[in-house]
């Protein structure tokens, strides 16, 4: 079995907290070797990019120095840290400048770079490493009575690079889960320009909601912290602006694998923490 | 060898319609002809049919803007057979898939006074992200990720207006950092005005004094970490 850090300091952590329960108690019920990355740096969200490149890369370079150093590779459960440890790896080994700039830097901290370390996804450790098989026997509660809005966003062309999407659709074939088709897969959650206009966020968050809930989803499957903060912590205020009710339901695919293979305790999986309730069991 | 599309057509015309409607057209045509070959044949089953022609002629293609001399095979890759074509705004046409432009050409405006006349042709080439972006639709005088991406090729190309153009996107109600990204949403692919409107950010955030109390708040977030 490989060794792994479970990279879970996401973004805005008092938003996302019911992701990060729900991918600790997955990780223990699968007896994955993937301890807390205790000592990383807090994901930023690749927004941070368009500010300060630089200082985004040596973030990341941090994190996967030290990761690296104790012969571990990093498991993200959510795209946004996802695709900022990958993205950072992938543009520092493909950019010799750019390499040497880093690793002055993080000498600073009396690191040396280190980027022989693997960015792996929760999908695609759960393929490659649990396997459908034994997902399947863990099967309890299948989920085809219900069907789900797939929500991507518009960083799932980042994310595509470097895992494949089709991973999350095998997974959801597993637990038997049908999607909903709609328009706003791949559109933005809005979060990206937040802190530059909180009324366009929520106002591009709640037509993708709208949208989901037009088209009879049971609930909101997101992959990206990011989606969960506007969708879950902010869905009153994007009912404001829409004019309407939502009412619609968000999950993590950790806290959709619980559910299926299970688990019924809404404060094991987090759910007692999310915004909008879950009245799925 | 043809394929055969089935096509979902939008259909308006400002001067006679009230609502827009969607005709339904099942095409064989060979698919290393280009959009622009398409449309035409549309136009041989249906003669009030219009559509854009010349360079620039775009439109959106299952939700993607394109310019249309595009292969049709590359969409049958990308979107399949079945395919919905509309007018890169359906919000500004006068006649089917022709749009009036004219809020486009009004933001090169903004920044006509720092680059050449000539320049204008580029940011022609990037109507296709100024339509895309659906943060036009929501927000009003909206500068559009065609100005993003034409500013920071023209900050290079005079780089003694640098400072005056990134003044201009830096603007903090209707500026570059108000873009949200739009890969998807272009075909064949967009990242590379992707990189350069984080670059152009970048470039912003190095400019001081501050463009704005917007651009200053960012400033702050980078010195606490």
């Amino acid at each position: 079995m490989k060794h792994y850090f479970l990279f879970d300091t996401l973004i805005q952590r008092e938003k996302t907290a019911p992701m990060i329960t729900a991918a600790r108690k997955l990780i223990e019920l699968l007896n994955l070797d993937a301890p807390s990355f205790k000592a990383a740096k807090a994901d930023l969200g690749n927004e941070f990019m368009g500010l300060d490149k630089l200082k985004f890369l040596e973030h990341y370079a941090y994190n996967l120095t030290l990761a690296a150093d104790e012969k571990r590779d990093i498991l993200c459960f959510e795209q946004s840290s996802f695709i900022c440890h990958a993205q950072t790896k992938d543009l520092l080994l493909n950019d010799a400048n750019l390499k040497f700039e880093i690793a002055q830097r993080l000498e600073k901290h009396n690191l040396s770079l280190n980027l022989d370390v693997n960015v792996v996804s929760l999908e695609q450790l759960l393929l490659e490493e649990i396997g459908t098989e034994k997902l399947a026997s863990l099967l309890k509660n299948p989920f085809g009575n219900f069907q789900t809005a797939l929500f991507l966003g518009s960083n799932a062309c980042r994310a595509r690079k470097y895992r494949k999407e089709a991973f999350l659709t095998q997974i959801l074939d597993v637990i038997k889960l049908k999607q909903v088709k709609h328009e706003s897969t791949y559109e933005s959650d809005g979060f990206e320009v937040y802190d530059a206009s909180s009324l366009l966020a929520k106002k591009l968050s709640a037509k993708v909601m709208l949208d989901m809930f037009d088209n009879a989803a049971d609930f909101v499957l997101v992959s990206d912290a990011r989606s969960f903060i506007m969708f879950d912590f902010y869905q009153k205020e994007l009912e404001k602006i829409a004019g309407r009710e939502i009412g619609l339901s968000v999950l993590s695919l950790a806290e959709l694998l619980l559910l299926a293979f299970g688990e019924t305790n809404k404060k094991a999986i987090g759910l007692d923490q999310h915004k909008v309730t879950i009245t799925l069991i | 060898m043809e394929c055969k599309l089935a096509l979902s057509v939008f259909r308006f015309d400002a001067k006679t319609d009230f609502l827009p409607y969607y005709k339904k057209h099942f095409i064989t045509i060979d698919p290393s002809l280009s959009v622009n070959d398409l449309l035409a044949k549309i136009k041989t089953e249906d003669s009030s049919f219009d559509y854009p022609k010349g360079e620039l002629a775009a439109l959106k293609i299952n939700g993607k803007a394109l310019f249309s001399n595009v292969s049709i095979d590359g969409i049958i890759n990308s979107c399949g057979k079945s395919l919905t074509l509309e007018p890169l705004s359906t919000k500004r046409v006068t006649k089917d898939m022709i749009i009036n432009t004219d809020d486009f050409y009004e933001r090169f405006d903004l920044l006509d006074a720092y680059v050449d006349g000539k320049d204008r042709a580029l940011y022609e080439h990037y109507m296709i992200y100024h339509y895309a972006s659906s943060v036009l639709d929501l927000l009003e005088n909206y500068q559009g990720d065609a100005l993003f991406a034409f500013a920071y090729d023209m900050i290079h190309k005079h780089p003694e207006q640098k400072r005056e153009i990134l003044e201009v996107v830096a603007n903090e109600n209707t500026g570059v950092f108000l873009h949200v990204k739009l890969c998807k949403k272009i075909y064949p692919c967009g990242a590379d005005v992707e990189k350069k409107i984080t670059e152009l950010k970048n470039e912003v955030m190095k400019h001081r004094p501050f463009a704005n109390p917007l651009v200053e708040k960012f400033s702050h977030h980078i010195d606490l970490l």
